[in-house]
């Protein structure tokens, strides 16, 4: 499996230099970030904030960069990301452990869902190229998968929160729920994603649309279909055998890739449903300059963008023989 | 030595031209539209002070108008114009979109060819770091730079969107470099010692001009979300107009609570239809680079000319009840945008049971679409225009989709070009001759594994190979493979389409020698097509010489090969070279064959044959008639019955018909 | 019709003649490292060969034997491994710097298989055959135009100047030939490098591009390597032939003596398998060839002995141990099967035709 193991070592990589990035960004901002956040907070941080700040920094320590590098390094590794300034005096990882399950959730499953539905409607429209509902798909596709994330959920709330009270206009759950895992908590937690995923899904699903109809509309004239129909085979087996399995593998090459947008999407909708995941707290630590917050939360974006990548670059050998004997497909 | 004629213009039958925009809008109406789209905007754009007399920042009149007569699109909570807005902010956000789009266009082609060109160490770099851009999540690191470069202006957001955004176009244009640096005019051009300047820049790129161009759109659709999503959290300049900007002062006036939507839809929708007309665009260059795309969206587009089939210039033949197959008068062929190309014009063929024929002609005699006509497999935009194919008495021409199905492969199969890739690459062989077994209702495990491992001994596998995915295979072994598939209902009739033309020789006399075993063996009928005359002598028993969609010569190989009549065979049979006996020169066939989309009212082969009769053979056409028992000929050399002005057959031998052909020509 | 070189046909190998070989080959070699684990495949291993100046020497072989391989090593497309290229009795260095480069591209030109490939179908044909000739200054840019023309027309594109306004898109395969042809003998090479010049065209038209490389090459004097896997191509066009498998020669002597009389299995297998009108089949079945079985080897694991030992029927177990050198059979003509070795004592399944 030595596909699998190079694109283990490449997320590891990757990570590192996410990481890395992470380090060397707020260095390049010219000024000192203590005075300028001091200037920011002014007045609103206690002293106690202030010396907490500047060991989060390492700034007490005045070593070398490459020094701070490291401390920086092991630090992540252990999981200590010091204490959020906007959120004080919660340590970062706990505001990230609760923002966690929220975009895990929403982004995770409309993701799914998105894939799924985009690439069904886009081989229907291949394979029933020449009929009206299959010829309109794409454009709407297209359209769809241009328009800004945040501009749909705006509409969405407009028409379905504001204009018609059909749906609440933002935040996760209803305030003062109660307990947890009950029936009224669920009902509570669909009501309020329902618009955010809505707005994920509509968009997200597009390009998918898009992208499965190119690659069924190649496969479709490829040398092995006609032999297929020539075998005699019937179209639900030549469909599923011969159409889906093979239109479906240049879609997952891509779908690492999209995943990085799609993410990208959701934290603006976040923002705009003040729905309390990592997206919204990330503008939130970007808006209030909590270099802590950000910074983690970035890292963990890019993990688990990564990780999502490598779960399809696993699954794409799995599916695909000839890149498990490392033949050019 | 022989001249070749310039191409043809003048006989080509001139018909719709698809020139300008026009053709363009019929050939593809949606990149029409995108740069119709996109055409709009940038007019705005550029006469934006012409088209609203206001300026976009004044706060002149009042707030939060809905649309009217006097502010289109109604005006804002500080009592600007949307409209002026939406004009004025269309420059900036075009801006930002091309030059985002240019730069990192511009970043990515650069590293990608440069990685596919120097290889090695370079490669290895460029890709490493490609990799690394690619996977990072480019919004989330947006944000993170855009937050640590306030008040950098636009042009730091334009740089910071480029630099997360080149890495796709880096990575497409890397691996089509590659496998451009493989063709064989790079190398030629090396070869000639071109110069690595003009070899990149004259060789490579203008090959690349359709992928570049397509990635440009990509990442300018790209650039302008990203800007416009961006704007619309603050990061950035928000003091600027831009539509992103504008929705960010929607947000942050919080217009829908107060009803305003038309300060939110407009520049959304702006936003919107700009990305689409990218999409759309890249949509277009991609069907002009890539046909086989562009011919399958253009399936509809091409009008059905009804074929008026060529008066038949014999007689309707009676089917041959004892033959296996028996074709008559079929026609067929395709349709394409400058109308019907008859590529089969009226043959008429029989194939005996156990009977070995060989079909032979050169590169676009129609020999294919015969053979796919002939057993129902033509697929669009292919078409059979009259004419019946009787298989054991059923015309396969007359059967529905469900009788088809079941008639395919268990009365006939085919076996395609050796060169074409007829496996489904992610199917098990077994299970893809499991298949064709399923699909005619065997279904019991037991037999389709004793079926499969007999049919692999018949084609000479290794029984281990059945359980391999079609990649692992070489040439002959898949071409085996396809055999053995083809054999597997034990059909009575099995038509080879190039069977082995792109495999080595040995390889090839193997197979060959396999088929004439299993032939002997189980006493199927074949039909093979070949350009290669040597092989259909030494395996068939009749051949047939197919030339510009007609059959001009059909009789048994030893009397073929002995004493072939048509011009055209004879000139064929002479243009392989022999492994013993006298070395000569030999020559070629001057000329070449006319294009099978003109009708020509005489014998094709006239304008090429040595022996071609004055004022009769490019006016008249041949009938194929019998000269000697089993022997047919289209050519009035050997059938001066036809003759128009002689109808009583006077002469035996061709070198007294051309006496007597001038004879006549000075009555 | 005979071709009025025949007379060099039957230059025998050895015989002194006044110039030197216009391509010597010395234990040319060339490893590959293929795929992500970087497996070395030897695809030319050891070759020597040589051409007289006006000869055409036929490459045979199938597909994976090496002879494209050589062919671009010969145009420096790739770098030899070891061994050496000599054109007319000058060796190449290893390393040519750009100077040099140039210059051996203007000595030896190629001929690629596919014509639709080596064209760069957004060039137009004049602008694809200025290129050599400006490169190596044979014309200057006024001039050019003038001995585009003339080119195309020796390769029988009349007139000139209409042809040289075509793109290749809009030639057929015989006329797209010709025009890489004329790209070859632009910048007047000593040597012709063509790799399977006439495998990818039509039947009829095979003849009239072969007639035209024998044409020029009497004209010019050109020297020239003709590769091909087709045996009776090879005898039209060659005075020469020589037989690669895996990567060496394996059978090399006059035309008439290699395809009509061949001593090497492999070649008695090439020869059976090789498409032939039925009434010269009798003459074959005589011979003690080598049964259709097996396929070619793999490179990447290449036995120390002879490669074709796993298919061969006279096969004994001295084949596995070494390769074996070339043996003389009959002046000229050599074979590298350790049946001819003069030392092994004669048994009686020595192939005699």
């Amino acid at each position: 499996m030595a596909y699998i193991a190079r694109k283990f070592m490449l997320l590891l990589f990757t990570l590192f230099v996410a990481a890395t990035i992470n380090f060397i960004m707020p260095r390049l901002v010219p000024g000192d970030p203590i005075g300028a956040m001091m200037a920011k907070y002014q007045g609103k941080l206690t002293p106690d904030a202030a010396d907490a700040l500047r060991i989060a920094y390492g700034l007490d320590k005045h070593g070398s960069a490459l020094q701070e590098y490291f401390v920086y390094l092991d630090k992540i590794v252990h999981g200590d990301f010091g204490r959020s300034i906007s959120q004080f005096p919660a340590p970062v990882s706990e505001v990230i452990a609760g923002a966690a399950p929220w975009t895990l959730g929403l982004v995770g499953i409309t993701t799914v869902l998105a894939f799924l539905i985009g690439s069904a409607l886009g081989l229907y429209s291949a394979w029933k190229r020449g009929t009206r509902l299959a010829d309109a798909l794409p454009p709407i596709g297209l359209f769809l998968s241009s328009m800004p994330y945040f501009w749909f959920a705006l509409l969405l709330v407009y028409v379905f929160a504001l204009w018609h009270s059909i749906f609440p206009l933002g935040g996760a759950l209803d305030n003062f729920i109660g307990d947890s895992w009950t029936p009224k908590w669920w009902a509570s937690l669909l009501h309020h994603a329902a618009l955010p995923a809505l707005t994920i899904v509509i968009t997200a699903a597009g390009g998918w649309l898009v992208t499965m109809r190119n690659n069924a509309m190649s496969v479709l004239s490829e040398d092995y279909l006609a032999f297929g129909r020539a075998k005699g085979l019937s179209e639900g087996l030549i469909l599923n055998r011969y159409v889906l399995r093979n239109a479906l593998l240049p879609s997952l090459t891509g779908f690492g890739i999209a995943v990085g947008f799609v993410v990208g999407g959701a934290i603006v909708v976040e923002y705009v449903f003040s729905y309390p995941g990592l997206g919204y707290y990330l503008f939130t630590a970007v808006t209030a300059l909590d270099y802590p917050l950000m910074q983690a939360l970035f890292l963990m974006i890019s993990a688990a963008v990564l990780l999502a990548n490598f779960v399809v670059d696993a699954l794409y050998a799995v599916l695909d023989p000839r890149v498990r004997d490392g033949v050019n497909a | 030595m022989s001249t070749p004629t310039l191409p043809q213009t003048a006989t080509r039958p001139v018909s719709r031209p698809l020139s300008g925009l026009m053709g363009l809008f019929r050939r593809s109406p949606r990149t029409a539209t995108g740069i119709g789209i996109l055409l709009f905007m940038v007019l705005m754009a550029v006469f934006a002070p012409l088209l609203s007399d206001y300026s976009p920042t004044a706060g002149a009149f009042g707030r939060l108008e809905a649309p009217s007569a006097e502010h289109l699109l109604g005006t804002t909570a500080l009592g600007q114009d949307i409209f002026t807005q939406l004009l004025y902010g269309a420059r900036l956000t075009l801006l930002i979109g091309f030059a985002t789009g240019l730069i990192a266009t511009a970043i990515g082609t650069t590293l990608g060819v440069s990685a596919a060109y120097f290889g090695g160490r370079v490669d290895e770099l460029i890709s490493g770091l490609t990799n690394v851009f690619l996977v990072l999540p480019g919004l989330p690191l947006l944000i993170v730079a855009s937050a640590l470069l306030r008040g950098a202006g636009e042009g730091a957001i334009i740089i910071v969107i480029s630099l997360t955004g080149w890495a796709w176009g880096a990575r497409v244009l890397r691996s089509q470099a590659l496998s451009l640096r493989r063709r064989d005019y790079i190398d030629a051009a090396l070869a000639s010692g071109e110069t690595p300047g003009r070899m990149i820049f004259r060789e490579m790129l203008p090959n690349l001009a359709g992928i570049i161009a397509a990635n440009f759109f990509g990442t300018a659709i790209y650039g302008v979300l990203s800007e416009a999503t961006l704007s619309f959290l603050g990061i950035g300049d928000v003091s600027v107009v831009t539509w992103g900007t504008m929705l960010y002062w929607a947000q942050a006036n919080q217009a829908l609570l107060a009803g305003a939507w038309w300060w939110v839809a407009m520049p959304g929708l702006g936003i919107a239809l700009l990305g689409t007309s990218f999409a759309l665009l890249n949509f277009g260059i991609d069907e002009i680079s890539n046909p086989k795309a562009a011919a399958a969206g253009r399936l509809r587009a091409v009008k059905r000319e009804r074929v008026v089939a060529a008066a038949a210039t014999g007689p309707a033949l009676p089917i041959n009840p004892q033959a296996l197959l028996s074709i008559r008068n079929l026609s067929a062929g395709y349709q394409t945008p400058q109308g019907p190309v008859r590529a089969v014009r009226d043959v008429s063929l029989d194939v005996m049971p156990g009977e070995f024929l060989g079909l032979a002609g050169e590169s676009g005699c129609g020999k294919s679409t015969l053979a796919f006509a002939a057993t129902r497999l033509l697929a669009e935009p292919g078409e059979v225009f009259s004419g019946q194919s009787v298989l054991s008495g059923r015309d396969l021409l007359k059967l529905s989709e469900a009788e088809l199905r079941q008639v395919r492969w268990k009365e006939y199969s085919l076996v395609f070009q050796a060169s074409m890739n007829v496996l489904n690459p992610v199917i098990r062989v077994r299970e893809q001759l499991y298949e064709a077994m399923r699909a005619h209702g065997v279904t019991d495990k037991a037999a389709l594994a004793a079926r499969a491992r007999e049919l692999f001994e018949l084609v000479g596998i290794r029984e281990s190979y059945l359980d391999v995915f079609p990649h692992q295979l070489s040439g002959g072994m898949k071409q085996r493979v396809v055999i053995a598939i083809a054999l597997a209902l034990e059909p009575k009739l099995v038509v080879l389409d190039e069977p082995t033309t792109a495999l080595d020789v040995v390889v090839q006399r193997q197979i060959l020698e396999e088929i004439q075993a299993v032939r002997k063996r189980l006493g199927i009928g074949i039909v093979m097509i070949t350009h290669d005359l040597s092989l259909l002598v030494e395996m068939s028993d009749r051949i047939a010489i197919m030339y510009a969609g007609e059959i001009v010569e059909e009789a048994s190989s030893q009397a073929l090969s002995g004493a072939p009549l048509h011009p055209y065979t004879r000139r064929l049979m002479n243009a392989f070279p022999p492994l013993d006996g006298p070395r000569e020169r030999r020559d070629g066939i001057p000329g070449r064959p006319p294009s099978l989309a003109v009708d020509l009212p005489g014998c094709p082969f006239a304008e090429r044959c040595d022996s071609v009769i004055p004022g009769l053979c490019s006016s008249h056409k041949p009938v194929l008639s019998e000269i000697a028992p089993g022997h047919r000929v289209a050519c009035f050399l050997h059938s001066p019955q036809q003759w128009p002005s002689h109808p009583e057959p006077t002469l035996q031998t061709s070198s007294s018909a051309k006496e007597a052909a001038h004879a006549l020509a000075s009555d | 019709m005979l071709s009025p070189a025949t007379e060099s046909r039957s230059v025998p190998i050895g015989t002194s003649t006044a110039a030197p070989p216009a391509l010597e080959l010395h234990a040319l070699t060339k490893v590959f490292k293929a795929g992500r684990s970087k497996r070395s495949v030897t695809a030319v291993n050891a070759l020597s060969l040589s051409i007289a100046r006006g000869e055409v020497l036929a490459l045979v072989g199938e597909s994976g034997s090496g002879k494209s391989t050589v062919a671009r090593l010969i145009a420096r497309l790739e770098t030899p491994t070891s061994g050496s290229v000599s054109l007319a009795g000058e060796a190449m260095p290893v390393h040519l710097n750009a100077a040099a480069l140039r210059q051996l591209r203007r000595r030896v030109q190629m001929i690629f298989q596919d014509p639709y490939a080596s064209l760069n179908a957004l060039n137009t044909v004049g602008y694809t055959l200025s290129r050599p000739l400006l490169l190596h200054h044979l014309a200057t840019p006024r001039t050019v135009q003038a001995s585009v023309n003339q080119l195309l027309e020796r390769v029988g594109l009349s007139p000139g100047a209409q042809w040289a306004a075509r793109r290749p898109g809009e030639l057929s395969g015989g006329q797209r030939q010709r025009v890489v042809i004329a790209r070859a003998l632009a910048a007047r090479p000593e040597l012709i490098l063509a790799d399977e010049p006439t495998s990818a065209l039509d039947v009829s038209i095979r003849l009239d591009i072969m007639n035209l490389l024998l044409d020029l090459k009497d004209q010019e004097g050109l020297s020239m390597l003709f590769i091909t896997h087709d045996l009776s191509g090879a005898r039209y066009m060659a005075d020469r032939v020589a037989v690669m498998y895996a990567g060496s020669v394996v059978e090399i002597g006059p035309a008439e003596a290699v395809i009509g009389r061949p001593q090497m299995p492999y070649t008695q297998l090439l020869r059976r398998a090789a498409p032939k009108f039925a009434e010269v089949r009798a003459a074959d079945q005589i011979t003690d060839a080598a049964p259709l079985r097996g396929e070619v080897p793999d490179l990447t694991n290449l036995p120390p002995g002879c490669a074709f030992e796993p298919r061969c029927p006279h096969a004994m177990p001295v084949c596995r141990s070494a390769l074996p050198p070339l043996y003389e059979v009959s002046p000229g003509h050599q074979v590298r099967c350790v049946l001819f070795d003069p030392a092994r004592p004669a048994t009686d399944s020595s192939p005699e035709a």
